[in-house]
């Protein structure tokens, strides 16, 4: 029997990444006020301590403080995969594409053949349990 | 040996748990979260595993994920080094999804362990999307050796597979490759005709039977290369899958004379005839890998697995043939059964333990492998919340009454035990009703389930007089509902030929046997045995329901509205119980009655919780 009490919980952030919260910033602050930025230092050390602070009192603020980093990351990252990826396609895969036409390379076996008796082929040997691939 | 099984990141996100390779628990995530087919780390679903399991924080021997992600990345990156520049669009829309989580999944999993208090076991184990899915159908049957067919969309690289169980070994035979896929087949239809890649393939074979396959030729000469053994190859001028961000593409639509229908607008004949067509393809390839299987390996057993195994139309075909002597299918054949399947990997091959064979049957416990709830908290809980219930602590008169309502055509809720694993509710997550009201299946399509009018429900009946209703041999078993079975002839009404128009609400009603709403319009229906030793309790319902009306057999349809994840929590039960014209809600061994129940008030449109699949 599963008592309704243990229904599991959304569950808090690990301890270690709430303390990278709060180093991670003040780093970031040394480094700018050896830069020279002494006022900029300043303002990134009391961001730290803040968010470091309440991170580290608080799980749900932690838990704010990430999803408001995810969205922040996410959009970062919308907006530089056309920025990076876009021209990785078009200049880099692209090209590859094009030449694997031209030598009539077909690495997904699309062309069908209907003289052959059968699509069934041996799957490759496994790499084993260990390794992601 | 523990091993927590995982499949993540895809669709149907699930945990299972197998001590000493015994299945202890499994669970889907979206259960807790009640966000449908949620994709996410399972650490709620593996919260609960651990828990029920009795598993400390250091006593995990391994996790074992259902894929290998960098495999999979792989033939993500060939593919778009064939098609480029197609397929800009979507490169663009996948690749921050793969560099932000799914490349690190060995990172990500030791995260979500010390989230749930767990220390990283030593070993990580990552078996084939397919392995997985074969091992899931091998290991947890009740046969020694079989072999084990595995479609499905796709995983890393393999989208179809033949593997030879024995014993505790298990090995891939043949392979049919990416993009050539009859899950995708079968989905670009589902887009085509208007419904939910990966959610609304079950509506397209629930919509089959309604039209003609007057299209099937057509899919043969232009869509499909089939072969006599069942390979295939699909041309590709007709999909767009490989470069776009849908299913198919103008060509496609060309070939069925015009545009994909749009979802929610209204189903005319076409969709229906292009339903009957696939439906009638996917049969023919399925039955065409049967026997050839059957043929080169001769083993007369046959596991399934992989998301077209729930497809339970083709597997009826693949039984009614007699093509094996026995077939056994994964309850949770989808990629949510890919987390049993990598635990067994784990503990049969990389641990190398001995599998045993129960005689008397599989070793899935009946898919109840999810929570369950004790009477005396549901019993404080209703208490605190104020909702009037009565308790009936003897099985005997607990059925009597639900049977009772149930024989006065009431619908009943009925929560009770563990809850399933998979897709089907098999009677503890359940709505009920009486099959032998012809208005039934409108009746709970539209007011209790807010879903298509279409919709067909599925029998429940008890295992033993199921071939009294059923064209099914007496020893044959449909315990998870993923067979399909004509009812008996002589229970059937004439109701002449197919009709030329398309006006499904009649058509729906229209009784077709004396058990009208399990009936479908092809004279079918998809059946669930109730054994006695699996739940007790569901199977003497059905006996004292067969008492009081002289039918053994109920309409069973999962315990949730349309979007929705099948409910989970008593609380979760009680929600959907108020907001639904459903009139008694059965809570463990309490029953409640809508009538005596304090008013319900959501805030706003509740429906609007839910995205429609």
């Amino acid at each position: 029997m599963f008592t309704w009490s243990e229904m599991p919980d959304p569950l808090p952030t690990p301890a270690h990444r709430r303390w990278v919260m709060f180093v991670a910033p003040c780093l970031v602050a040394v480094i700018v006020y050896y830069l020279g930025h002494h006022v900029a230092a300043g303002v990134l050390l009391a961001v730290g301590i803040t968010v470091g602070i309440g991170t580290l009192v608080s799980v749900g603020f932690a838990r704010a403080f990430e999803r408001m980093a995810a969205f922040l990351s996410l959009s970062l990252g919308t907006g530089l995969r056309w920025v990076l990826l876009a021209p990785f396609y078009l200049l880099f895969m692209t090209p590859m594409a094009l030449f694997n036409r031209l030598w009539a390379h077909d690495p997904l076996q699309l062309g069908l053949d209907k003289t052959k008796e059968t699509y069934w082929s041996t799957p490759p040997k496994s790499s084993g349990y260990d390794r992601p691939y | 040996m523990k091993v927590l099984g995982i499949s993540a990141f895809y669709h149907d996100s699930a945990a299972a748990l197998l001590c000493d390779g015994e299945l202890v628990a499994a669970a889907q995530e979206e259960r807790f979260t009640r966000i449908k087919h949620d994709e996410r780390f399972p650490n709620r679903a593996a919260a609960y595993c651990l828990k029920a399991g009795g598993i400390k924080s250091d006593e995990l021997d391994a996790i074992a994920f259902y894929d290998k992600p960098m495999t999979k990345f792989g033939r993500i990156m060939e593919t778009y080094r064939a098609v480029a520049p197609g397929g800009l669009a979507g490169f663009l829309k996948a690749m921050p999804v793969w560099f932000g989580q799914k490349l690190w999944v060995p990172s990500e999993i030791e995260t979500q362990l010390e989230r749930l208090g767990q220390v990283m076991p030593e070993r990580l184990i990552f078996a084939e999307h397919h392995e997985s899915h074969a091992a899931s159908a091998f290991y947890p049957s009740p046969f020694e050796e079989a072999v084990v067919l595995t479609l499905d969309g796709v995983g890393e690289w393999a989208t179809s597979s033949i593997a030879i169980g024995r014993g505790s070994e298990l090995t891939l035979e043949k392979e049919l490759r990416f993009p050539h896929s009859l899950g995708l087949l079968y989905s670009a239809f589902t887009y085509f005709t208007g419904f939910r890649v990966n959610s609304g393939e079950y509506k397209l074979m629930g919509l089959a039977p309604y039209g003609e396959p007057i299209y099937a030729q057509n899919i043969l000469d232009h869509l499909i290369d089939l072969k006599a053994d069942g390979s295939f190859r699909l041309n590709m001028e007709y999909f767009g899958y490989l470069t776009e961000l849908r299913m198919t593409n103008e060509r496609f639509a060309e070939l069925f004379g015009g545009p994909a229908r749009s979802p929610e607008s209204r189903i005319t004949r076409r969709e229906m005839d292009l339903a009957r067509s696939i439906q009638v393809i996917t049969e023919e390839v399925v039955l065409r890998i049967a026997r050839h299987t059957r043929k080169a390996y001769g083993i007369p057993n046959l596991c399934l697995a992989g998301g077209v195994a729930l497809n339970c139309v083709a597997n009826g075909k693949v039984l009614s043939e007699r093509i094996f002597d026995q077939l056994w299918i994964q309850p949770a054949a989808g990629d949510a059964g890919g987390a049993v399947g990598a635990a067994y990997v784990a503990y049969h091959k990389t641990m190398e333990q001995p599998r045993s064979v129960s005689g008397s049957g599989d070793a899935m416990k009946g898919s109840y492998l999810g929570p369950s709830f004790g009477d005396d908290e549901i019993g404080d809980w209703l208490e605190q919340s104020g909702y009037p219930a009565e308790r009936f602590d003897d099985d005997d008169v607990w059925a009597d009454q639900v049977s009772g309502e149930l024989s006065n055509n009431r619908v009943v809720g009925m929560h009770q035990g563990r809850m399933e694993f998979g897709p089907r509710a098999l009677g503890n997550r359940s709505i009920l009703g009486d099959p032998r009201s012809p208005e039934m299946q409108s009746t709970m399509n539209l007011k209790i389930k807010y879903r298509e009018s279409f919709r067909p429900f599925a029998p429940s009946c008890a295992a033993d007089t199921a071939h009294e209703y059923f064209e099914l041999r007496e020893e044959d078993e449909s315990p998870y509902m993923l067979l399909v079975a004509p009812v008996k002839k002589e229970r059937c009404v004439d109701t002449s030929a197919r009709r030329d128009g398309d006006d499904l609400i009649s058509w729906v009603n229209e009784a077709r046997s004396d058990l009208p709403s399990i009936t479908h319009v092809d004279y079918s229906a998809r059946v669930q045995t109730v054994d006695e030793m699996q739940n007790p309790r569901y199977y003497k319902l059905i006996k004292a329901f067969g008492k009081k009306t002289g039918i053994e057999v109920l309409i069973n349809t999962s315990f949730n509205v349309r979007g929705e994840p099948i409910v989970c929590t008593p609380e979760d039960a009680y929600r959907c119980f108020m907001r639904t014209q459903m009139d008694v809600l059965v809570l463990g061994s309490w029953v409640l009655h809508k009538e005596t129940q304090p008013e319900w008030a959501d805030e706003g449109d509740w429906r609007q919780e839910f995205a429609l699949d």
